[in-house]
């Protein structure tokens, strides 16, 4: 199952394991992730996850920024909206959320899988 | 001309670089049916994902084409290793600037590779019809 690792400023936070659904991210308290940094939106940014639309059996995690007033980025670029893999870190005012995902860790190299 | 899984092969013809085979990859044939847009497969997470390979199975098939070739072609053919890493611009540039010395431009090529991270086998072989070797 992947989960993000949540951490602000280096320091580790919370690990958030990820099923099949939405979270949104933000100050206001109606959030799945509450963060409580002045920078960033009421609604900031929405984790979704779903079935892979690649692979069956395993899921795909999207990230969306929600029209937020100073964005959110992946790996340093400013993305609206973004599949995350393995390794990647969203960075949402000074939160950071790194996707660990053992299911797909091993796409970064050749991968062979033929069709039956 | 036969191509299995993600290798590739370039033609440069008039300095301008051309992809000739289609890689087996799973992106690719989900980009080619509309599936999924041409930014979703961009550094998608299942871009190494291949459909064909050799050594898996007992009997592989190959995907066959043939071309005419003329004088003067040159022909690159790699691996995932160079192409995942330096971009077609590049590789053009680096061909056209051989000035015909390919054997330099293969190493260039190499150290492009090994020096963007170098993660992956890196294979290159450039074939010139026509020219001097």
């Amino acid at each position: 199952m992947p989960k993000l690792v949540h951490s602000r400023e280096g320091r580790f936070l919370e690990d958030i394991p990820l099923s099949e659904g939405s979270w949104l991210i933000g100050r206001r308290p109606e959030c799945d992730i509450r963060v409580d940094d002045e920078t960033i939106s009421g609604k900031h940014a929405k984790i979704t996850v779903v079935p892979s639309a690649y692979m069956e059996g395993l899921l795909d995690v999207h990230i969306e920024d929600q029209g937020s007033t100073n964005g959110t980025t992946v790996n340093g670029k400013v993305i609206k909206r973004h599949m995350l893999k393995h390794g990647e870190v969203a960075k949402i005012g000074s939160h950071e959320f790194a996707l660990v995902d053992e299911a797909t860790r091993g796409f970064e190299t050749t991968t062979v899988v033929l069709p039956d | 001309m036969a191509h299995v899984g993600d290798s590739r092969v370039y033609r440069l013809r008039g300095g301008t670089l051309e992809q000739i085979t289609a890689d087996h990859s799973l992106v690719r044939e989900l980009l080619e049916k509309g599936a999924i847009s041409a930014e979703e497969a961009e550094n998608n997470p299942y871009r190494h994902v291949i459909t064909r390979a050799v050594g898996v199975r007992p009997r592989t098939v190959a995907e066959v084409q043939e071309l005419e070739a003329q004088p003067g072609d040159v022909f690159l053919l790699c691996s995932d290793g160079l192409t995942d890493l330096v971009s077609d611009a590049v590789i053009e540039d680096t061909l056209v600037v051989a000035g015909g010395n390919w054997r330099c431009a293969a190493q260039r090529l190499i150290d492009l590779a090994n020096n963007s991270g170098g993660r992956d086998n890196i294979s290159v072989v450039i074939a010139a019809l026509g020219g001097p070797c």
